[in-house]
């Protein structure tokens, strides 16, 4: 049986990086007594897999992980055991929303699990990360530049634009054509309900004052490691001379392109 | 509109989608989902003592009440006119949530009351209780007086009304949500109660490694009432990855916060760019739990590993602009413990360290803290308290016990050794860190001591008495619902003591505990294993799991240097061994050996190379040609003679001496097939030695070599040894100040009493002598 999750890294969870909180992932299922599937062959490990890896530092609500698994331990009142092989039927939702509970605590402090649901196993279905086709991404950025929305739009708008990116294995520079990437970009002041998002409540609650500096930037990019959201605003604060600058990058939610249409991948 | 739903089937997932779907924040999701978790653990409770309500709605209405969250008015009614739609109870709920009349009578309690209490008892997705709900929301600014009574007033009806359910469910709120409200939260916000939260985030965000130094790690301990409590600081001297391997600082975590009066608090060596960063924004060093400046403590504690780590413990201390010399610092400055292996010679640190515990430490710690408490709860300046502190057996305070850089006359101080071993708690729910470390594993100590007598060794001397834990109280500590395995989830189990394979009953041991993780997906892994007392069918199991090396430590090359450092086992003996695992189908193959040791001469040098390739031909006689695999890594360590030794007196072989002799073995294996030769730094052995056996006075070059930029010594790319070369020559001493000991000189450690005396060491040492 298949298990899909979604979660959250935010609040101190931003500094694990990706092969950490696989580590993190397996161990916190172990404790929850879910007892996954190995890989066959001589080095095997557990069947657990997650969509695309997150940089360092991003805030994210879209990461998702697929664990396939036997069995799963529960702690409701009692302990219970639920053997999924045995299960015809899909596990009753209180099961489910057990276990959501148990893996939340079981995750260091910054994870959070938004949903945990089961889903039927599909032959020859691709990992979730080759299924990932493109990323959606909010940006906060804090500046005292009152024309930055006029220079953002002057920035994408160019559809010639390209961001040179050194490949250090190969030594060589590949240029990457900005426009090829975007699937779709937004831009516009950001409100109060933005500034709790992106975990600054005190300046939500008290936001006239700051109201003229926050700009936010919402955007659906493909998914390649070429071009990721920090890589283009070092490129535009750089391109377009911008000093006083910094941004919160929150990944909203991983896409796969289902009938031409990207969906979200939960 | 949202999409209809199956009412009586719906699951929570789908739900969450709803609200996913019609573009609910996340963050507004995660509290929605607590609110639905605490009113149907209420409610289960309820329907406990007979009340019928139904969960399912509960879930419904609890998950979506927030559907429509603005931050305007409004969102309950337009939220539930958006899900009467397709779920007409679970609407009229939401539409009730904000403006909620609380019943005063329990036979009148509704799915309604519960969402609405839930929610009032909810801050973001955390439980936290009404009071804190109520003090949070009117704090917010820009009120008018008549809303805010509006406010006071509806928290009281919802708290009349929380002491019905109380009472009728038969246990506090608090008792039956106590799950719901994490740690976490706490976590956060007791580090921004210390100063400077925001760049303390915003440097780790640019140093490499973050999740060294931010904390928040599964079973790490935030504690209620922080300020009330007695701050210790427990400090490791070297970076996060290597300290959080160190077993012995899980076990005292575990000893000193089980105590209601205490927290210890974890702190680390920052690694270079952290150093960099502290000193540009004039940070001290801080904890991981509550981001706590070491200089903030009430108590902080060095463990001492390794005598190359007191250049780290005087930068840790620098770092945190406290005074190096514990004369110069205030009343206010935490008082400095020391513990572990180095405080058997405390010397080297003696000026600079308040208090040292010698000897076992996971008893004695929380009891000298808890002394430290009661006297400073009881107003005594440091000075007394440190005067109380002296009167404990087993401690070591240099400004009582000290006069003129010498311990008095008539001063002996007995370790201190823990009452009874198979009582003492087992740390069962270590911390597990977030980022990989060194040795990222369940371990269990299974054995304090060695039955062992090696002359040269510090560790089996002052581990004294030899203590065996019960069986099954390690099978107990490993594989119980409370058990190590199940609270970390590692897959990977190791056990700790000086040598693992002389436990009693070592195989009986090992079966049992392979017959529990048989289907487990548990790997075991064995360190000290010794192969002169090796079972066939345990390594046998081992080869199973990995087919790994083995180590093996003859020590010496020759029987006759084996038999006088105390390690006798015969070179046909060590043969029969080998058969036997090449027989195994072992390929790898460690060995282990001390250069520099007393009485060596070029004979026993050549016979590490003879034993190494007797071996090597053995394994032909069983390998056809072209399978000839089986290779072999000859190491070699540096002798350094240690305090509490029977070798305690021995002139340590200078810096030449010991590198021609590592190049001398170099050069025999340089033609060995399967043979390679691998030897340790002659440099950081010689200060290492400089170290061990020193007085007062060293501590002085530590200082003046951290000046000069010296830290990280153990980590042998950072080591320079002309800094300390010349911080030895500044000081007035040379690097042979402390190697030339006479058999009848008072040492330095001395008045420390092991429980071997000087007697019985000398007789050691003596003993089986050849004078050639």
């Amino acid at each position: 049986m298949k298990l899909i999750i979604r979660f959250s890294k935010r609040e101190h969870a931003v500094f694990t990086s990706h092969l950490d909180t696989v580590r993190i992932f397996i161990r916190a299922l172990r404790r929850c007594g879910v007892k996954m599937r190995y890989t066959e062959g001589f080095n095997p490990h557990p069947r657990v897999y997650f969509a695309s890896p997150l940089p360092l530092g991003y805030l994210s609500d879209g990461e998702y992980v697929e664990v396939d698994c036997d069995r799963i331990g529960l702690d409701m009142g009692e302990r219970r055991i639920v053997d999924l092989r045995k299960e015809k039927k899909l596990i009753e939702d209180d099961v489910l929303s057990a276990l959501r509970k148990d893996l939340s605590k079981e995750l260091p402090q910054g994870f959070k699990i938004l949903f945990l649901d089961e889903i039927k196993p599909i032959k020859y279905e691709k990992k979730l990360s080759k299924r990932i086709t493109a990323e959606q991404y909010k940006i906060l950025i804090e500046s005292s530049d009152h024309n930055l929305l006029d220079k953002l739009n002057e920035y994408i708008k160019d559809s010639d634009r390209e961001i040179e990116k050194k490949i250090e294995k190969k030594n060589i520079i590949k240029k990457i054509k900005i426009s090829e990437n975007i699937i779709s970009f937004n831009m516009s002041k950001a409100n109060p309900t933005d500034l709790f998002i992106f975990e600054k409540p005190e300046i939500g609650y008290d936001f006239e004052p700051h109201a003229d500096r926050f700009t936010l930037v919402e955007m659906i990019i493909n998914s390649s490691m070429s071009l990721n959201p920090s890589v283009l605003i070092a490129d535009f604060k750089s391109v377009m001379k911008i000093e006083d600058m910094t941004h919160t990058i929150l990944k909203t939610d991983s896409l796969e392109k289902l009938n031409r249409k990207l969906r979200s991948l939960g | 509109m949202i999409k209809k739903y199956d009412i009586d089937n719906v699951t929570e997932c789908e739900l969450v989608k709803i609200l996913l779907e019609y573009g609910t924040p996340i963050n507004v999701i995660y509290h929605t989902l607590k609110v639905s978790d605490i009113a149907t653990k209420i409610a289960t409770a309820l329907n406990k003592k007979g009340h019928k309500l139904d969960l399912s709605l509960i879930k419904r209405a609890g998950v979506l009440h927030d559907i429509v969250r603005e931050t305007g008015k409004g969102h309950d009614i337009k939220g539930g006119e958006l899900v009467m739609n397709v779920d007409e109870r679970a609407g009229k709920i939401i539409t009730e949530h904000m403006v909620h009349t609380f019943p005063t009578k329990i036979d009148e309690v509704n799915e309604s009351d519960l969402v609405a209490i839930a929610d009032r008892l909810t801050k973001q997705d955390s439980y936290v209780g009404l009071d804190e709900r109520e003090s949070e929301i009117l704090s917010r600014k820009g009120r008018l007086q008549t809303i805010q009574d509006k406010i006071i007033k509806n928290f009281q009806e919802a708290k009349d009304f929380l002491k019905l359910i109380e009472e009728e469910i038969e246990i506090k709120i608090d008792d039956l949500l106590e799950d719901e409200s994490t740690d976490k939260e706490r976590m956060l916000s007791e580090k921004k109660k210390n100063k400077d939260y925001d760049l303390k985030i915003q440097i780790i965000k640019e140093v490499k490694k973050p999740g060294r130094y931010i904390g928040g790690e599964v079973n790490s301990i935030i504690k209620k009432n922080i300020e009330s409590k007695l701050k210790f600081g427990f400090c490791f001297p070297d970076l996060y990855e290597i300290g959080m391997s160190f077993t012995g600082g899980q076990i005292l975590y575990d000893a000193v916060n089980k105590e209601d009066e205490l927290y210890m608090e974890r702190l680390y060596m920052p690694d270079f760019d952290m150093i960099h960063k502290l000193g540009e924004n004039k940070l001290s060093v801080f904890s991981v739990e509550t981001f706590r400046p070491l200089d903030e403590f009430d108590c902080v504690g060095f463990t001492l590993q390794y005598e190359l780590l007191y250049s780290n413990i005087i930068k840790m201390l620098m770092l945190s602009n406290l005074e190096i010399y514990r004369e110069k610092r205030s009343d206010s400055d935490p008082i400095i413990l020391a513990g572990g292996m180095g405080a058997f010679n405390p010397m080297p640190l003696a000026d600079v360290i308040d208090v040292f515990n010698i000897g076992d430490g996971e008893e004695m710690l929380p009891e000298l803290l808890l002394e430290i408490k009661k006297h400073k709860d009881g107003g005594k300046r440091k000075d007394e308290i440190l005067s109380e502190l002296a009167k404990i057996d087993g401690i070591f305070v240099p400004s009582v016990h000290m006069e003129g850089g010498k311990v008095k006359q008539g001063i002996s101080i007995s370790p201190q050794v823990i009452s009874d071993f198979n009582e003492v708690r087992i740390p069962t729910k270590p911390i597990i860190p977030n980022i990989e470390i060194i040795h990222d594993r369940a371990v269990i100590e299974i054995a304090r001591g060695c039955p062992r007598v090696c002359k040269f060794c510090q560790a089996n001397k002052i581990y004294k008495p030899l203590r065996i834990r019960q069986k099954e109280k390690i099978l107990d500590a490993i594989f119980s619902g409370d058990g190590i395995l199940q609270n970390t989830g590692y897959d990977e189990l190791s056990f700790l003591s000086l040598s693992t394979s002389d436990y009693p009953k070592f195989n009986e041991l090992m079966s049992d505990i392979f017959l529990a993780i048989k289907d487990k997906d548990i790997a075991v892994s064995f360190p000290s294993l010794r192969l002169d007392s090796f079972d066939e069918e345990v390594v046998k199991k081992m080869l199973e799991y990995k087919n790994t090396g083995l180590t093996f430590a003859p020590e010496a090359g020759s029987e006759r240097l084996r038999k006088y450092i105390g390690k006798d086992i015969s070179d046909e003996n060590i043969m029969e061994v080998m058969e036997r695992i090449i027989k195994l189908g072992f390929r790898k193959l460690k060995l282990y050996f001390m250069i520099g040791l007393p009485s060596e001469t070029e004979e026993d040098l050549d016979a590490i190379v003879t034993l190494a390739e007797r071996i090597i031909k053995l394994s032909h006689e069983f390998l056809p040609k072209g399978k000839r695999n089986f290779t072999i890594t000859v190491s070699s360590s540096n002798f350094v003679p240690k305090p509490h030794t029977p070798f305690q007196w021995v002139k340590m072989n200078s810096e030449e001496e010991l590198y021609k002799k590592n190049y001398y073995l170099k050069d025999k294996f340089k033609h060995s097939k399967g043979i390679k030769y691998t030897f340790n730094d002659t440099r950081v052995s010689t200060l290492e030695g400089f170290f061990s056996r020193a007085d007062s006075r060293a501590i002085k070059v530590v200082i003046e070599a951290v000046q000069a930029g010296a830290i990280f010594d153990a980590h042998g790319e950072h080591f320079k040894f002309s800094v300390w070369d010349e911080a030895i020559k500044k000081c007035g001493l040379s690097i042979d100040e402390y190697n030339n000991y006479n058999l009848d000189d008072e040492l330095p450690w001395d008045f420390i009493q092991t429980e071997i005396d000087k007697k019985t060491l000398l007789a050691d040492y003596k003993k089986d002598e050849v004078n050639e």
